[in-house]
């Protein structure tokens, strides 16, 4: 599925999607929208410090973002969390709305940074999405 | 057998400042960082790069481990006596065929499920870990959680790391055990005595007063 995807480092698994209610969807509904789900789990017998960011980098864009949180644009957002170990954390606070046309690429990089051994990781995950 | 000097020394958190619930040390083995020790007020977590047998999971976790956990009990009674071993499981499987889900994610609540078995047995394993209760009438109880990093599929990492209780602390056998799958003593050949380790490690437990 194109517009669900996974990744993982040592003792992170990250999965990407664009969703309806929690569903992965690929295709931006004609009456509703879709929200960009990133699911973070820290499987490591550490706590983490995790940064995660969503793009859209074409130009023009056929899709974009919509979020209420302060610094969040219609092309990117981020989030923060800290994670203790073997939990997750899924962000899906931002809407993708479709203002064009052809498949969009959105892409997702997840920072993770463990304090206590002083490792640090980063992860992307581009999913492709139909306005 | 040659004489190499084990050294633990607290790592400076960034900044300068210690936090008050952790400790983070390391141990050199002639001065070459071989062991991360991390402290907390219930827990320690030692964590090195490995040399893992990952088709030995399972004989590893449930019953190698178990024996050099027990650090009153004689090796006779360990492998004799009835005990179990309950806990719960997140494997991370590697699926090379799948371009859009070259990993998937499976936790299990319960190991020894059929659905667990069928995953150990059938699929490629990238990364474990395992929140583990060993249970005898006659020794009590261990909690223990382990990790494992498949260095087939990190090409950068082949790390183990194993978290304990305070109030256990690390057997010589333990350290046998932790040596015999270390990437960096196979590699260099190295003898070191366990009870050496044990000693100073279990200092430094000792000494590290921390606050929750």
């Amino acid at each position: 599925m194109k517009c669900k995807r996974t990744n993982s480092a040592p003792g992170l698994f990250v999965t990407s999607y664009s969703g309806y209610k929690n569903k992965a969807m690929c295709t931006v509904p004609a009456n509703d929208h879709l929200r960009h789900h990133i699911v973070v789990e820290n499987l490591q017998l550490y706590d983490a410090d995790v940064t995660c960011q969503g793009f859209i980098r074409a130009r023009p864009p056929s899709l974009s973002f919509l979020s209420t949180v302060a610094g969040d644009t219609s092309m990117n957002w981020t989030g923060i969390v800290s994670l203790h170990q073997d939990t997750s954390k899924e962000f899906q606070h931002v809407e993708i709305h479709a203002c064009g046309a052809g498949r969009e690429n959105i892409i997702a990089e997840v920072t993770v940074v463990w304090p206590d051994p002083h490792e640090q990781t980063t992860l992307s995950i581009s999913i492709e999405v139909n306005p | 057998m040659a004489q190499y000097d084990f050294e633990i020394h607290v790592v400076e958190e960034r900044g300068g400042e210690q936090r008050p619930d952790r400790s983070v040390a390391q141990g050199y083995i002639d001065e070459k960082p071989f062991l991360l020790i991390v402290v907390t007020p219930r827990t320690y977590t030692l964590s090195w790069a490995g040399q893992f047998n990952f088709q030995r999971l399972e004989r590893e976790l449930f019953h190698e481990l178990p024996l050099v956990l027990w650090h009153n009990a004689p090796r006779w009674a360990a492998r004799f006596l009835p005990f179990r071993i309950f806990g719960s499981a997140a494997l991370v499987t590697a699926n090379r065929d799948s371009e859009d889900e070259p990993f998937s994610l499976r936790r299990f609540e319960k190991i020894g499920s059929p659905e667990y078995r069928s995953v150990l047995r059938n699929q490629r394993i990238a990364f474990a870990r395992y929140d583990l209760k060993f249970w005898s009438g006659l020794f009590g109880h261990r909690t223990y959680s382990f990790t494992a990093a498949n260095p087939e599929y990190y090409s950068e990492s082949s790390t183990l790391a194993l978290q304990l209780q305070r109030r256990h602390p690390p057997t010589a056998e333990l350290f046998s055990w932790l040596f015999d799958r270390s990437k960096f003593m196979r590699e260099n050949n190295l003898r070191l005595d366990p009870h050496v380790v044990e000693k100073q490690t279990g200092l430094f437990l000792r000494e590290t007063g921390l606050h929750a």
